[in-house]
């Protein structure tokens, strides 16, 4: 006879293990990285941490190194959003229709994502290297030798070679979601509105917007976080690099990481985290509010 | 409801502060712990002798010695022989840990943390890389035969820390003699307006002056390391008050006064320099389309490699940012080093074995790669090491004219001080940064580190 205080509570028993595992490999390293970012735990003293406050924040927003890695995560944020979203939905509205081979270009443009983004970075670098890339070499070819460049080592060129990296990578999951959204909306409401005499670009501005705002929202939300989150397409293609001009939050928490400096790289994982989390809350109640019901 | 949740989250916040605070107790890396049952070399003469001559013979009882290096280093031959040649010498064991070159600091601070120390660690050399905190003192007859300015460089308190167990290669230029003497240009050019002077007068036969491997981040700071070594080794004092934290370097007019000079020397290098890679100067030094490169003196294979004839008439000369010094320099850190950790389990048998694999033969087998020795100043002063080309250059052009050899810029700083990204501030410079602006962004960068290291003075 089971006792009745374990039939009642068994529910609880079958999640306790994965409870067990997220607390300790997640919730507990992240109240770790919490107290960290208030020490000057690093390398030099790895087993005595002293408490230093918000020394470390300060030390952060005076090195020109973390302003230049929020400068550029965000510029990178931005392009890339824009970029993902506008080409994904075109692309999706494209798929959606009666298009030939159209599941093969749908494999071809969700194929980026099953790659790890380290072996995408190294097949780019091969495409941009300047003097046996075939970007540049293309480029001579045609007679448009002028606009062959560096577009890894000039610093001013280097973050948007990354940029058109990161929107190839990004466009495979976000088309997928944009073609869900497509596949909900009823062709009847297209059917209505042919009747009603609604060209191409009303039925888009009246009926597609609206009605698949919902998977807008998601995948700007998702597009945004990755943006923000961006890591191994820099440390691929760049190391933040040349010079510096395309450092971002991930490479600059890894390189102090490596540096020994664990207290200081665990304040920026805490303001990076902040970050994300204002953007990712304040675009979703926006997009919350553009959504309709149907 | 809501007290309970707070109650279970002060709990938890508690509970890791405890194991931090635990963390903290177990305090196997503080400073003082380096100085702890270690030997006073001075004091260790007769110890010393009577540790190197147990070295080389067998072990009464012998041991298992963990042997711990980078891949890439362990992979030689020279290093596998010369473990081979110490296993026969005395009986003991060696176990070699391997470790991925990218992951070797980290997992040998945490190993040395954790009280898994191995007993010999095979590291780029400098306290940059290993603290002194983390060390053993080695002891024995190498500290007479070291050389007094590569040793102290790993010296603190009198206690030496790391022993060199790679020939030293000097730092300068190498340059093409056939564009020198089409030019009309004399070498060495012992200042820095007779550098400028050669190199407008390259500049006007069409011919790259400076050739600059900027591809890789680090090669941007050869003219400074190599050039700047003058404002130093005229003003020690200078060296000190930086590593000490009483003056910046961009409040210092001499120091910015080098630094305004060595981005002068922009003009004179390839417009794409931070595309270019070492093949590309390579080439074009060998061609003489390129009339001069910084690069360290060891890559004389690679040039030789490429076209052995065209090789041969290259030469390597020292070079200076400086009005009145000049001199033949040569990294005091970076290269291999040999060292014992502070808890090490074998550290007797551990500073045998440092003694027992710098002594002449053992050394020369250490830096045998592919059956070729390594060449280079040698580090100690019972014996030297064969020269390449380069090297035989620069030896032969200082022995004329009675140019004295001395570390880099670098050397003359602190050992306990933490350079930080010493490089980022190079490579803003010569992205246009302005120099002072540049070296307070270097300072702020350093002062972090040192402040968490706890350098004196931060």
């Amino acid at each position: 006879m089971i006792p009745k205080m374990i039939m009642r509570n068994y529910p609880i028993l079958f999640i306790v293990p994965a409870v067990i595992l997220y607390t300790v490999f997640s919730v507990v390293p992240s109240f770790v990285g919490l107290a960290a970012a208030f020490t000057d735990w690093s390398t030099f003293y790895l087993f005595n941490p002293t408490f230093v406050g918000w020394q470390n924040f300060k030390d952060l927003f005076e090195s020109t190194g973390f302003i230049g890695a929020i400068r550029h995560t965000l510029m990178y944020t931005a392009l890339h959003t824009v970029f993902v979203i506008a080409i994904g939905y075109a692309l999706a509205i494209i798929l959606n229709n009666q298009v030939k081979f159209k599941n093969a270009y749908r494999v071809i443009i969700f194929s980026p994502v099953v790659i790890n983004p380290l072996v995408i970075s190294l097949v780019f670098s091969a495409l941009y290297n300047p003097t046996y890339g075939p970007i540049n070499t293309f480029l001579r070819k045609i007679g448009l030798g002028a606009l062959a460049q560096n577009w890894l080592t000039e610093p001013k060129i280097a973050m948007y070679s990354v940029i058109i990296m990161g929107v190839w990578v990004g466009l495979g999951s976000t088309v997928v979601i944009f073609l869900a959204g497509l596949q909900s909306v009823s062709a009847d409401f297209y059917e209505s509105a042919t009747i009603d005499g609604a060209g191409g670009i009303k039925k888009f501005r009246y009926i597609t917007l609206p009605l698949t705002m919902h998977a807008l929202t998601i995948n700007t939300l998702l597009v945004l976080i990755s943006g923000l989150n961006v890591f191994g397409e820099v440390y691929g293609l760049t190391n933040g690099g040349p010079n510096g001009a395309t450092e971002v939050f991930g490479t600059f928490i890894f390189a102090n990481f490596s540096q020994g400096l664990y207290g200081y790289a665990a304040a920026a994982g805490l303001v990076f985290t902040v970050v994300v989390s204002i953007s990712s809350f304040t675009l979703l109640g926006l997009f919350r509010k553009m959504e309709v019901e149907y | 409801m809501a007290k309970r949740k707070l109650s279970v989250s002060l709990g938890l916040i508690l509970a890791l502060s405890t194991t931090l605070a635990a963390c903290g107790g177990n305090n196997g890396n503080n400073g003082n712990n380096a100085a702890e049952g270690s030997a006073s070399p001075g004091g260790s003469a007769a110890a010393s002798t009577a540790a190197a001559t147990e070295s080389a013979a067998p072990a009464k009882d012998p041991v298992e010695l963990t042997f711990m290096g980078p891949t890439s280093w362990m992979a030689g031959t020279g290093v596998q022989d010369m473990l081979k040649a110490y296993e026969a010498a005395t009986g003991n064991k060696i176990k070699q840990e391997v470790v991925p070159d990218d992951q070797y600091l980290n997992v040998m601070k945490t190993k040395m943390s954790t009280d898994d120390a191995p007993d010999l660690l095979f590291h780029n050399k400098g306290f940059n890389y290993i603290p002194a905190n983390f060390l053993e003192p080695i002891t024995g007859p190498i500290l007479d035969r070291i050389d007094p300015t590569v040793g102290a460089v790993t010296t603190i308190d009198g206690k030496f820390y790391q022993a060199p167990a790679a020939p030293h290669s000097f730092y300068g230029i190498i340059y093409n003699t056939e564009v020198f003497d089409k030019a009309g240009i004399k070498v060495p050019l012992k200042t820095y307006q007779e550098f400028i002077a050669a190199a407008d007068k390259l500049l006007a036969m069409g011919v790259t002056p400076l050739g600059l491997a900027g591809k890789s981040t680090w090669t941007a700071n050869q003219p400074y390391l190599v050039g700047g070594a003058y404002v130093f080794a005229k003003n020690p004092d200078l060296a000190k008050q930086i590593s000490t934290n009483k003056i910046k370097p961009a409040d210092s007019p001499e120091y910015l006064e080098m630094v305004n000079r060595y981005v002068s020397l922009k003009k004179y290098i390839a417009k794409d320099y931070l595309s270019s890679d070492q093949p590309i100067i390579q080439k074009g030094l060998l061609d003489g389309t390129i009339a001069m490169e910084f690069y360290p003196d060891v890559t004389y294979g690679d040039f030789e490699k490429e076209d052995a004839a065209k090789a041969e008439k290259l030469g390597y000369m020292p070079f200076t940012l400086g009005d009145d010094y000049i001199a033949a320099t040569f990294p005091p850190t970076d290269e291999a080093a040999l060292s014992i950790p502070v808890n090490a389990k074998h550290k007797a048998e551990a500073n045998d074995f440092i003694n027992f694999a710098t002594q002449k033969d053992n050394f020369i087998l250490l830096n045998t790669k592919d059956g070729t020795p390594g060449s280079g100043i040698s580090p100690y002063k019972d014996f030297t090491v064969g020269l390449n080309h380069f090297q035989q250059s620069m030896a032969d052009m200082i022995a004329a004219n009675d140019i004295p050899a001395a570390p880099f810029l670098l050397g003359y700083l602190d050992p306990n001080f933490q350079l930080g990204d010493f490089n980022k501030h190079v490579n803003d410079m010569m992205a246009g940064k302005a120099p002072a602006q540049a070296l307070d962004d270097w300072y702020k960068d350093y002062a972090k580190v040192n402040k968490t290291a706890k350098t004196e003075g931060f």
